[in-house]
């Protein structure tokens, strides 16, 4: 296996070795023509605590087109023809810094932006106002400052991140307080989820009511729903890119929050001031405290709870070199009675170190591990089982910020990561298997480039590419069978030989034209391949769910999405507004065959189903960023189809996910310097269901008779959440604060299944039975901060 | 993992949960035909019952055929008739079949045959039950003792074997969609295996009646996939879908050949 990963890093360097080449002899004559340009580069952070910001523009007043943007590590370099110039530094919600300076060598310039104090009455003098909605040449982006949305109602007052980006457009929850989403008509295995760059393979936590990601210890949360930039890959749908905090690198601090089912407390400071920091932050719920005071017996037994962890450190090594080492560790524990015992969860590590090579050349490479295990065991008398099953990746990923000139910022690298596969194993006393199911092994990788380059101060354009490659790999058995799922033959492989090679090629291009200092359109199509598939028998996240590998029968699932929008600030950039229109064709989609046994199958490949899909929608956004009154409306147009040949009779049916109209209001309004209130409405098109259209018996039982796939509607769903936040205490070193929401305000008894059963009265007649969750849920919660 | 996890969870959490009756407007699909034929081993009445679809929400009795021929064609012999008997029932009396054999089904509606085939296998044996006084869960937060019956049986190494057990408590059988108990031999293959029957509870001085029945694949695959629409709380497992039936042709319903092994025990107290 070492050797087969030698040979395939080695193949990944030749093909990086020719791109780079490539790329000298095409921009080498613009780099000796610049030879009277020089260079600007730094650092931008926040003044408070030493953050890096992410994504703070950068402006020559002089050159008005001119300008950049921090990367994920606050660096940024501007290149421009020697002279003097005003330079702007500026990020929203902090004051804009302007200095000039004589930029007539390669000159350092790191950046401390200090916010502005929000609550300040009446208005904000010095809020930024930017107008990235129109000249950043992206669309289909959600960004979400964790802080921005803290006040934001939510199920159980747990602030989540994923929750909130559920009411952008585009973005829908899986299900009734799920943090499961699904991304412009794809399903929710689709979404690339990382935190610090490390996937997290099952991102929520209690069947899906909470996300894995503790707001607290965030700082940035990008999601991509298309025009995916080419250094992401491995996911047909979107994007989701978090971001830690580095931790305080000026003193310590210490915050948290007491809630009714969960606690928090986060931790930070210096290592040594201004060189490195720390961060940890944990957090743990106990809902089945509650449990205690129940009557039932097996109930006061039970225990139902998770918590996890997230930790990371920063040092400043050299001026041009820092390391970072984050990690993430979360677990669901569950257990009924003392018979029974479940528990699941993620693991993740990332070690990155940043290295200048010079002002120009900006280098991260990281060491990524991930892992997501569940366990089961259960016993009764003498006898006691256990059911195991994991995936670990590891991952080398080296990626290039090449700031050529202030015309064209180039991004390239390569990653290259090991998955095992550890299917379910079942073992106990006094069980023999027929079959027994081995690890299964692959490696994933990829090469990209991509260039973001201003043709005109109206026309940028951004165009890239990203070479995938996927490599099922042995010791390991392929499978091979007839159209009814039959095992026809099976071959062994060595360990490191290839079962069965994928490649595949991801273009990914967008443009921008400013139509003028207010608007903008912005075009683009990218292409995704997916080469894990998620194995799930049920329609809301479960932790038993299982990731398998492409192979020689399942083939990578590929995303092409086109997308057109239309952008709008109003206001000297007070309100952003977009509309975007775009369709998507998805091959190789998975769904089962009916019956389909995933569990402790050998031959789980010859459940499947394969088919294709469409996705097409229209959204559209209003977003106020500043004053009082801060919040955005959202509408989505929408729909999401299959077909595949052996369901519904090969005719295209809905996806469950296939809600054709969507809205989202959110609203936070500051009363006084003390009082915020927040609300938010949604309301969305129940979702596609199958229900029977007849019925017959056999057995003496009554049985549906179901005529077409999702052929249904579950009724309309929507709600009003309220909250309401009450700062006691807001210095520099101390907050203190209680806030209340009300989730569900009207009560609506929104649809979570409909099933069918017989009237107890009159067992002869059916009738259709409605369960709700979460009316009027309440929640209080005080946060702090030293 | 499985529905009554997930609703458990779910029950843990809710604090403010509840269930109304609400009105489903369901279309009417077109009537499609549904034959059910059993075939037990030994010598007994060969029953099969032919209806139609009929609406969901209906109260009216479906729809018999009556108009159908149906033959039994055991594996290498001519068929043999098997004759209407009563308003879409169809009996062949006294009929001797044999376990190992192969048997196919032929039913003609209107000029459209229907068949299913379904392999008898060997009988195996139910050697003992037994029962016990669960305690387990909390003896299910009840004050009344319960007794678990469990049923014995040594399974035939090597061949894939599949079961279906089937209770009957003091005379009553239980044939509601909560008492299916399937279970096959994946991770006991030639094991002794010890079936607890968690369908039901007894309680002192009940009597239990237990009827093994070994079945082939296709039967026991109709079976689970039968029991996944009638016993799961629709929208919360995958979509459902009719059961796999073994007819061809379309039609609904299944034709099962049976070798059944019994025993019954009391419940001393």
């Amino acid at each position: 296996m070492l050797s087969s990963i030698y040979i395939h890093s080695f193949n990944f360097y030749k093909m990086l070795k020719y791109i780079l080449q490539t790329m000298f002899f095409t921009f080498g004559y613009s780099l000796i023509a610049n030879a009277h340009n020089a260079t600007l580069s730094g650092r931008i952070k926040d003044a408070r605590n030493g953050e890096d910001l992410i994504g703070a523009t950068i402006r020559v007043v002089e050159l008005k087109d001119k300008g950049t943007r921090t990367n994920s590590y606050g660096f940024y370099s501007l290149t421009l023809p020697k002279g003097i110039y005003t330079i702007e530094f500026q990020y929203l919600g902090f004051e804009k810094q302007s200095i000039k300076l004589n930029i007539d060598k390669d000159l350092k310039q790191d950046i401390d932006l200090q916010t502005i104090e929000r609550t300040i009455k009446d208005v904000i003098v010095k809020a930024v106002k930017e107008d990235k909605n129109i000249t950043r040449t992206e669309m289909g982006v959600i960004r979400l400052d964790p802080k921005s949305i803290e006040s934001v109602p939510v199920l159980f007052g747990e602030k989540d991140i994923v929750k909130t980006l559920q009411l952008t457009p585009g973005v829908k929850a899986a299900g009734e307080g799920q943090s499961g989403f699904y991304v412009r008509g794809g399903g929710v295995d689709q979404n690339l989820i990382l935190l610090d760059e490390a996937p997290v393979y099952n991102a929520s936590h209690l069947l899906g009511f909470f996300s894995v990601f503790n707001s607290d210890a965030l700082k940035d949360v990008t999601l991509y729903k298309g025009d995916i930039p080419a250094e992401f890959g491995g996911r047909a749908s979107s994007v989701l890119d978090v971001k830690m905090k580095d931790g305080n690198s000026k003193h310590y601090s210490a915050s948290g929050g007491i809630g009714l089912i969960s606690s928090r407390l986060t931790v930070e400071g210096p290592i040594v001031k201004d060189k490195g920091s720390f961060i940890l932050s944990g957090r743990r719920t106990y809902a089945d405290l509650f449990l205690k005071l129940s009557n039932d017996s097996l109930l006061k037994q039970s225990k139902l709870y998770f918590y996890d962890l997230n930790v990371k450190a920063n040092y400043q090594i050299s001026k041009k070199d820092r390391i970072y080492l984050s990690g993430y560790f979360g677990r669901d524990v569950f257990g009924l009675g003392s018979n029974f015992g479940f528990d699941w969860g993620n693991k993740t590590a990332t070690l990155r170190w940043n290295h200048e090579f010079n002002s120009k050349l900006f280098s991260n490479t990281s060491l990524i591990y991930s892992d997501y295990s569940y366990q089961i065991k259960a016993g009764f008398d003498d006898q006691e089982f256990k059911i195991n099953s994991s995936i670990r990746d590891y991952n080398l990923k080296q990626d290039f910020s090449w700031y050529l000139n202030s015309n064209n910022t180039i991004k390239l690298g390569f990653n290259l990561m090991h998955h095992t596969f550890r299917p379910t194993v079942f073992s106990g006393t006094g069980l023999t298997t027929r079959d027994t199911l081995k690890n299964r092994y692959a490696l994933e990788g990829g090469v990209y480039i991509q260039n973001e380059q201003t043709l005109t101060n109206k026309l940028s354009v951004k165009y890239g590419v990203r070479l995938s490659a996927f490599d099922y790999i042995g010791p390991g058995k392929a499978y091979t069978y007839d159209d009814k799922g039959n095992l026809i033959s099976s071959k062994s492989y060595q360990n490191g030989e290839t079962i069965k090679m994928y490649l595949g090629l991801e273009p990914r291009l967008s443009a921008r034209y400013q139509l003028n200092d207010k608007s903008s359109i912005k075009a683009s199509y990218n292409r995704n391949l997916q080469y894990l598939h998620l194995l799930s028998n049920s329609t809301t996240s479960s932790p038993t769910d299982i990731w398998v590998p492409s192979s020689n029968n399942v083939k990578p699932q590929i995303v092409n999405q086109v997308a057109l929008g239309y952008f709008r600030n109003f206001k000297d950039n007070m309100f952003e507004f977009s509309i975007e229109g775009y369709y998507k064709s998805l091959g190789n989609q998975i769904d089962y065959k009916n019956g389909a046994d995933l569990f402790l199958n050998l031959n789980v490949e010859a459940e499947l189903e394969y088919g294709k899909g469409r996705a097409f929608g229209a959204e559209f956004y209003l977003h106020k960023q500043i004053g009082k009154l801060t919040g955005w409306a959202s509408y989505t147009l929408s729909r999401s189809l299959r077909t595949f040949t052996n369901i519904n009779q090969g005719k295209e049916f809905s996806a469950k996910q296939d809600r054709i109209h969507d809205i989202a209001i959110v609203g936070m309004y500051s009363l006084s310097k003390k009082i915020k209130l927040s609300g938010n409405w949604v309301y969305n098109t129940g979702s596609a269901v199958t229900f029977p259209s007849g019925s017959y018996t056999v057995d003496n039982v009554k049985v549906p008779y179901y005529t077409e796939r999702n052929g249904y509607r579950m009724p309309a769903y929507h709600r009003l959440d309220l909250g309401v936040t009450w700062i006691r205490v807001k210095t520099d070193k101390k907050e203190s604060s209680w806030n209340i929401s009300l989730y569900n305000a009207y009560g609506r008894q929104n649809a979570y299944s409909i099933s069918f059963q017989q009237n107890k009265d009159n067992p002869a007649q059916t009738e259709a039975l409605q369960t709700s969750l979460f009316r009027w849920v309440p929640s209080i919660t005080y946060n702090f901060k030293f | 993992m499985n529905t009554k996890i997930c609703f458990l969870f779910i029950s843990l959490f809710v604090f403010a949960s509840c269930q109304k009756v609400i009105n489903v407007n369901l279309n009417n699909a077109n009537a499609n035909l549904v034959i059910e034929g059993v075939l037990y081993d030994g010598v007994h009445d060969f029953k099969v019952k032919i209806s139609k679809t009929s609406s969901y929400f209906g109260t009216e009795p479906s729809a018999m055929v009556s108009n159908a021929q149906v033959f039994l064609v055991p594996n290498g012999s001519a068929p043999i008739p098997v004759p209407l008997f009563a308003n879409g029932e169809y009996v062949l009396s006294n009929f001797q079949a044999n376990t190992a054999t192969s048997y196919q089904l032929n039913v003609n509606v209107d000029g459209k045959v229907y068949s299913a085939n379904a392999y008898m296998p060997p009988i195996t044996n139910l050697d003992s039950l037994t029962y016990e006084l669960f305690t387990g869960f909390g003896g299910m937060g009840s004050n009344e003792k319960n007794y678990l019956m469990k049923a014995h049986l040594n399974d035939t190494v090597g061949t894939e074997n599949y079961y279906r057990i089937i209770t009957t408590k003091n005379d009553t059988l239980l044939n509601k969609a909560g008492d299916h108990y399937l279970f096959d031999d994946k991770i006991r293959d030639g094991q002794k295996i010890d079936a607890p029957l968690f369908t039901t509870f007894f309680k002192d001085g009940d009597t239990a009646d237990i009827q093994l029945l070994s079945m082939d694949a296709d039967v026991y695959d109709y079976l689970t996939t039968l029991n996944e629409i009638i016993s799961s709380n629709a929208n919360t497992s995958a979509a459902p879908a009719n059961p796999n039936s073994n007819f061809d042709n379309g039609a609904l319903g299944y034709f099962a050949a049976y070798s059944v092994s019994r025993k019954s025990i009391r419940i001393k107290p």
